[in-house]
């Protein structure tokens, strides 16, 4: 099971709802967000503020906007993202053919999935684990 | 002249089937031809026989002349040798004529008697002339008359053999006089029009053609008679009961002298061809009435889409000739990306058997492309193979515009159920963290739902072109609450043409709901002397970029919290307020609870083409 615990991860959707929503499934998953931002120029603003963002949710259309910058700007800097959309996958454009769409609703278990990293080994969570049974 | 000639009677027959022979045997000489040559030879015969029988009797005449003359000559002599015995008696010196004039008749007698002989033997020899000829001329006649009566034999075989084939072919023939009488009929004229040689002779023919036909039959048939030149004429000829179309030839034949003699004529049944074409023509006529008259673009074209024929829409839609579409020059009126697309389509078709691509196509009345449907089908011969092609380019512009609108439609209704479904998560997990027991969250969850489906009642419009006012938008949540708006407790006052921007209208709605349920709950509209007062007006800032300002003012509230008492209602409401409509809307608000009620002042900048009120 991947988890988001202690990432930093950009949320960038234009309802506000939605966005608070995110943020804070985000929180209670031991995850940090960063923004919410409802359109481009917001998310661009934490990108260039931000030293270290672990991942991002990206909701596609930003009251028209298509958020394609952010994305090309996370893959420059090789940070992992998901596209939270409402919309078939297949509006996006082909350089985003292999990444990560989530419908939405995005759950926590979604996003965790897609962003999460393994968890560490099980000797050192042994506890955890004990516990978890 | 030969003694068998090669234009005979006969040749009637022949010639009016050109390049039929065998119709009687040609080496029969006919009796017209005969006759008056063996007149001709007997006369020439005649006048010789006559000439020599003229000839002999001059001889003849002669001959009794110097015969008489030669007979009183001797008698002459004779009486002169008598006088001169009795004058003198044998030894007396007979009183006879001198001597000289004795020698004179006695010479005289001589030179007529060898006259005499040399016409004896002329008169011989003219009578032996005049019996060879009269034997010869026995001779000729003979001959001449058998030879008359073989040609008279042959010519009955002729004229037999004539008649069976005549009467055997299924055409009808006839034979007219110079003066284009009908006075002979093969069987078969009788047996299709019912009509009797005796009937159809002269001009009775006529009434064996259609009524309609007979004035310009007559005509033509006058006219050729007069000119001389063969006739040819269609026209329909009663057969059975009905009428058949024939085409009809004749053709005069001359005699020696030049002079026409009889024409030959021969009717051949062309119903059914005619019949043929005439359907043809109609089809045809059909056919060109229907591409003509149809909107789809038609066309032909053989092999890999080489063009051979365009309709008259064709070039009226593109502009492009018919000359400047064949072969491959309809690609002209293609947009330029779609031609690729055309090309490959006919190639596929090869082996495919069906033509089918779509395409823009240029109009010239517009000076734009609209998209065309366009289908071919092969046309086979027997053997399967592929002759041409015959295609229809449909103008399906609109539809193609229809269907990427509803596409984006159908996109954008995905799309926004989902995001709604987004948002009622969103709204249900909020509800249950502020809601102190589940009959709280079941009320509060139920408004919240209703105020959203309202919304989304308003934006289905917005679909339609229109945006949603906020006037509309304020009312919708007010009169969700307010049984009568108009009861003095409520005032509205504002321009009601101020649109608002699609992606605002559910977070506005959602703020105004929250500002309206705690106005009914706690605030102006559950208080006996409260008033609510709504206004707003369009404003603009420095940049010339409209605001909507509204403010929302609330008098006659007793008992109003103290300013730092959490929010009655969770606080849901002011947290919209607060942080959603600046975060979504770019809105400005403020939220104060004055001594006597609530008042609030929100700032939402409006779409630009707001900048022109909409009627």
């Amino acid at each position: 099971m991947s988890e988001l615990t202690g990432m930093r991860i950009l949320v960038v959707e234009d309802e506000y709802l939605i966005a608070d929503d995110i943020c804070q499934m985000l929180d209670q998953a031991g995850a940090t967000p960063l923004g919410p931002a409802p359109n481009i120029d917001a998310a661009l603003a934490i990108l260039k503020a931000e030293t270290r963002v672990d991942g991002a949710v990206l909701d596609v259309n930003l009251q028209g906007q298509m958020a394609y910058r952010i994305a090309d700007l996370l893959d420059e800097r090789a940070v992992p993202y998901a596209f939270a959309t409402g919309y078939d996958r297949d509006i996006l454009p082909q350089r985003f053919a292999g990444r990560a769409v989530l419908d939405k609703p995005v759950g926590r278990q979604d996003i965790a999935r897609v962003l999460g990293r393994a968890p560490p080994p099980l000797g050192v969570h042994t506890g955890s684990f004990l516990s978890r049974r | 002249m030969a003694p068998y000639g090669g234009s005979c009677v006969s040749s009637l027959w022949t010639r009016g089937h050109a390049g039929r022979t065998g119709l009687g045997p040609r080496r029969d000489e006919g009796e017209a031809e005969v006759i008056p040559r063996l007149i001709d030879e007997n006369e020439q015969l005649r006048t010789m026989v006559e000439s020599l029988l003229e000839e002999n009797a001059r001889l003849a005449e002669h001959r009794d002349r110097l015969s008489a003359r030669l007979t009183n000559l001797s008698r002459q002599l004779q009486a002169a040798h008598t006088a001169a015995v009795i004058v003198s008696p044998p030894t007396p010196p007979i009183p006879t004529p001198p001597m000289d004039e004795r020698d004179r008749q006695a010479e005289e007698l001589g030179v007529a008697f060898e006259e005499l002989q040399v016409l004896t033997e002329e008169l011989e020899a003219a009578n032996s002339a005049l019996s060879s000829a009269n034997r010869e001329l026995d001779a000729r006649m003979t001959e001449r008359l058998q030879e008359v009566a073989r040609t008279k034999a042959a010519l009955k075989v002729s004229e037999a053999s004539f008649q069976t084939v005549a009467d055997l072919v299924p055409d009808l023939l006839w034979g007219a006089d110079a003066e284009g009488k009908g006075v002979w009929f093969n069987r078969r004229w009788a047996e299709q029009t019912g009509q009797s040689a005796k009937d159809a002779s002269g001009e009775g023919w006529l009434d064996a053609l259609h009524p309609a036909d007979q004035p310009m039959a007559a005509q033509a048939w006058s006219e050729a008679v007069e000119s001389g030149e063969a006739f040819q004429h269609e026209c329909r000829i009663r057969s059975s009961g009905d009428y058949h179309w024939a085409l009809i030839r004749a053709e005069l034949v001359r005699d020696e002298q030049g002079r026409l003699v009889r024409w030959f004529g021969a009717a051949t049944d062309i119903h059914a061809q005619r019949m043929a074409m005439e359907a043809l023509k109609r089809s045809e006529l059909r056919f060109k009435t229907l591409i003509e008259g149809m909107p789809p673009l038609v066309w032909r074209a053989v092999d890999t889409g080489a063009w051979t024929w365009a309709s008259p829409q064709w070039q009226a839609f593109t502009g492009l000739s018919a000359e400047a579409s064949f072969a491959l020059g309809w690609l002209e009126a293609l947009h330029e990306d779609d031609r690729q697309t055309a090309r490959d389509a006919w190639e596929r078709a090869q082996e495919t058997g069906a033509l089918e691509f779509e395409a823009r196509i240029f109009s010239v009345a517009t000076g734009s492309y609209r998209h065309f449907h366009t289908r071919a089908a092969p046309v086979r011969d027997e053997q399967g193979r592929i002759i041409e092609w015959l295609g229809a380019s449909s103008d399906v512009h609109d539809l193609v515009e229809l269907r990427q609108r509803q596409n984006v439609l159908l996109a954008e209704l995905q799309h926004r159920t989902r995001n709604i479904m987004a948002v009622v998560r969103a709204l249900t997990k909020r509800t249950v963290s502020s809601s102190t027991s589940l009959e709280d969250f079941s009320e509060r969850i139920d408004e919240r739902l209703a105020a959203l489906a309202r919304v989304q009642g308003l934006l289905s419009r917005r679909l339609e072109g229109a945006r949603v006012t906020f006037e509309a938008l304020l009312k919708a949540e007010l009169s969700a609450h307010v049984t009568d708006l108009e009861n003095g407790s409520v005032t509205l006052r504002g321009p009601s043409d101020i649109g608002l921007r699609s992606a605002t209208v559910q977070t506005f709605a959602l703020a105004l709901h929250e500002l309206a349920t705690n106005a009914v709950k706690y605030g102006a509209l559950a208080a006996p002397e409260g008033r609510l007062s709504v206004d707003w007006l369009v404003d603009r800032d420095a940049d010339d970029q409209p605001w909507l300002h509204v403010e929302w003012i609330e008098s006659g509230v007793p008992d109003m919290p103290a300013g730092n008492a959490p929010a009655r209602g969770g606080g849901y409401g002011l947290e919209l307020i607060r942080r959603a409509l600046p975060y979504q809307l770019s809105a400005k608000t403020e939220f104060a609870f004055g001594a006597d009620g609530v008042r609030c002042v929100i700032d939402v900048p409006l779409p630009v083409e707001m900048t022109e009120i909409r009627p």
